[in-house]
């Protein structure tokens, strides 16, 4: 049983992906140090911040999007 | 007759989304400065990887540091929301940056941390590029 097998299962999406990628690199880099490991899961939990903020703006962009495009129709129909 | 019927009939849900225009600030546009200097960031830490484990990636990081701050600063009036985004990135690569000032750390710590950063600024920039041009 992998080091990274409890949290890659973990119910948390976050935890789970987190700790996915941890493994996958330590396993193509190799080993770090507790410091290290510590310092780099901040590292993905920022990364999953990241997500979530882009993901947000891609969901604002596309409400404001639709509504820019329901005005126009609006007033297109509006002006005949 | 008809005709201004359905005009007046549509003329209720245009006054009502146009009441509801002021809940929903306008995202901020795209900004081709920013993405070029983002792209050239996400560009230069991806070829950066290569360097870890050399004496050259101690400069390299502080070159990083510098533009990620200045990135920060770009975004903090003009983009709240990619903002709080490079903030993260920012954190991230100060980190590194102090730890290179004072020492070498693992190569496999720095490939990792590499890794995470540039993905990081690879989801930024496809934010940036769903923005209205």
């Amino acid at each position: 049983m992998s080091y990274f097998d409890s949290f890659t299962q973990d119910a948390d999406p976050i935890v789970s992906h987190s700790a996915q990628i941890l493994e996958e690199t330590t396993t193509q880099y190799g080993a770090l140090s507790k410091a290290e490991y510590t310092e780099l899961t901040g590292d993905l939990l920022d990364y999953n911040h990241v997500i979530a903020n882009v993901t947000d703006i891609a969901r604002q962009q596309y409400i404001y999007d639709s509504f820019q495009k329901m005005l126009t129709i609006v007033s297109t129909v509006l002006s005949l | 007759m008809v005709n201004t019927n359905m005009k007046n009939l549509l003329l209720i849900p245009t006054l009502l989304l146009a009441g509801c225009s002021s809940l929903f600030s306008s995202p901020s546009t795209y900004d081709p400065v920013l993405y070029s200097r983002t792209v050239t960031l996400w560009f230069e830490t991806q070829a950066s990887a290569t360097n870890c484990g050399t004496p050259a990636m101690q400069g390299q990081v502080l070159a990083f540091n510098r533009e990620s701050k200045r990135l920060v600063k770009y975004t903090e009036y003009a983009s709240k929301d990619l903002n709080s985004s490079l903030v993260l990135v920012d954190k991230d690569i100060s980190e590194m940056n102090s730890i290179y000032q004072v020492g070498n750390p693992s190569v496999a710590y720095c490939k990792i941390k590499v890794e995470i950063i540039s993905d990081e600024l690879d989801t930024i920039l496809k934010g940036m590029g769903g923005k209205s041009k």
